[in-house]
């Protein structure tokens, strides 16, 4: 989850979306686009990570690509472990991609509630003659269930720099409130609850062992 | 993991009594110095230390806990690689829908010769991304995460490198296309107790790498593992 600590946050942010709606380019157009870093990865495209600095913060993202293919979408959770944002993307000329999109919705409220930050994306509005998909409709179902909607083409670059923008502020929020709830105990931002910290269990009580017989 | 690897240690013997006094000093000498929030790196600092003297010993127990705790798990998966490696190598690409351009043969699907070709080609076993599946192998004979960690990055590279020579131009790998071909190469490398491996690292590994590429590059042979148990066989 997101590490606070005040100088700088990490988010992890998940890419679903059906295969051909363009939800690979739309990273890409962000990330290769603005900063120069472009970040060459091996996995390329479908692991980009960006720098931002949001009114003085320093934030680190993490976008991570999922596949797309029907076969396989049980896999899903697999990578949605731990979002803190979800960028949902469909087609507007694709009416089945949004009805995917509502789908990924379901589940994603159901598994995380509303610790995660949710963007439903229509991407082609390049294609609006062809637009299956109406925006009235889009719009008002992201609002019933919690998400924003934006339109983007990444193809003329178009609301692209504004749907992250918006993602990470959001994020940034949330991660703010988390803590606000979780009190002045939380300054110690725990990154899992895996149970490999068994550290923490008793900082202080064994501090004092000196020499550690692991040299 | 406490879970695991408290239950394991008394048997071990001696080495029972560090495990929990011993990462404490180390988080202390390692701890100042960065400038992150001090917890992760602490985490961190121990796990990278401790790890590679404690696995060596521990991981023959270890590992068979793991491997029991998943057994039918392991044996549903070990039964769909069997049966889907019986296929060869272009069948197998084709059932996972790995796009043709990345297929080994870069004869254009045009060409006259094609049927002769094809035939050679149908034939085929356990050419394609070779070298890949070779070096994903090596994940049984590494201990720590890390190292495993390392395997499965090496081998992204090496299916990185084997495209680039098939496709001269430009490509970026995209979730969508690199998926089946690493689902491809997973199946073929037939590692035996897969899931226990899997289970292994993501208890151990260091939860800074979680979110990085090592991250998404180990939760894809964690989505391979699932998807080789409910791969539909034909």
């Amino acid at each position: 989850m997101a590490s606070g600590g005040g100088r700088s946050s990490s988010f992890k942010v998940v890419l679903l979306g059906e295969g051909c709606v363009g939800k690979t380019s739309v990273v890409l157009r962000y990330c290769e686009n603005k900063f120069n870093d472009k970040h060459i990865t091996t996995l390329q495209a479908s692991f980009l990570t960006k720098k931002l600095n949001i009114t003085g913060k320093r934030v680190n993202l993490a976008i991570w690509d999922t596949a797309g293919q029907e076969r396989f979408h049980a896999l899903g959770p697999i990578y949605y472990r731990d979002s803190n944002g979800a960028i949902l993307v469909y087609d507007v000329t694709d009416e089945d991609s949004f009805l995917k999109v509502k789908n990924w919705v379901k589940e994603l409220r159901k598994m995380l509630g509303n610790d995660i930050c949710l963007c439903i994306v229509g991407n082609k509005i390049d294609l609006d003659k062809e637009r299956h998909v109406a925006e009235e409709e889009a719009e008002s179902y992201a609002e019933s269930v919690g998400a924003r909607h934006y339109h983007t083409s990444a193809k003329l670059n178009k609301g692209i720099e504004e749907l992250f923008l918006d993602l990470c502020k959001r994020m940034m929020e949330t991660a703010q409130a988390d803590e606000r709830l979780k009190g002045s105990g939380a300054g110690q931002s725990v990154p899992s609850r895996r149970g490999v910290q068994i550290v923490d269990d008793e900082p202080q009580a064994a501090a004092a062992g000196g020499c550690c017989s692991s040299g | 993991m406490v879970r695991f690897l408290f239950p394991d240690l008394p048997e071990e013997g001696g080495v029972i009594p560090e495990t929990p006094s011993s990462p404490l000093p180390q988080e202390k000498t390692s701890s100042p110095g960065s400038p992150h929030s001090p917890r992760p790196v602490r985490v961190v600092s121990s796990s990278s230390l401790l790890l590679p003297l404690l696995l060596p010993r521990l991981y023959p127990p270890l590992f068979t806990l793991y491997a029991l705790c998943g057994e039918q798990e392991e044996d549903l998966y070990w039964d769909c690689v069997l049966r889907l490696n019986r296929q060869p190598d272009l069948a197998l690409l084709a059932f996972l829908g790995v796009l043709q351009k990345f297929w080994p043969s870069s004869i254009p699907v045009s060409l006259p010769l094609l049927g002769e070709n094809q035939q050679i080609l149908s034939t085929t076993k356990d050419a394609c991304f070779a070298s890949a599946v070779e070096t994903l192998q090596q994940i049984s004979t590494t201990f720590t995460p890390s190292d495993k960690l390392k395997v499965i990055q090496l081998t992204f590279e090496e299916i990185t490198q084997e495209v680039q020579s098939l496709l001269r131009a430009d490509f970026l790998w995209s979730m969508d296309d690199l998926f089946p071909v690493f689902l491809y190469v997973v199946l073929r490398a037939r590692i035996r107790n897969l899931g226990s491996e899997v289970r292994l690292i993501e208890d151990l590994m260091d939860p800074c790498l979680q979110h990085g590429e090592h991250g998404i590059m180990f939760t894809t042979l964690k989505a391979c593992y699932y998807q080789i148990q409910h791969e539909k066989i034909t």
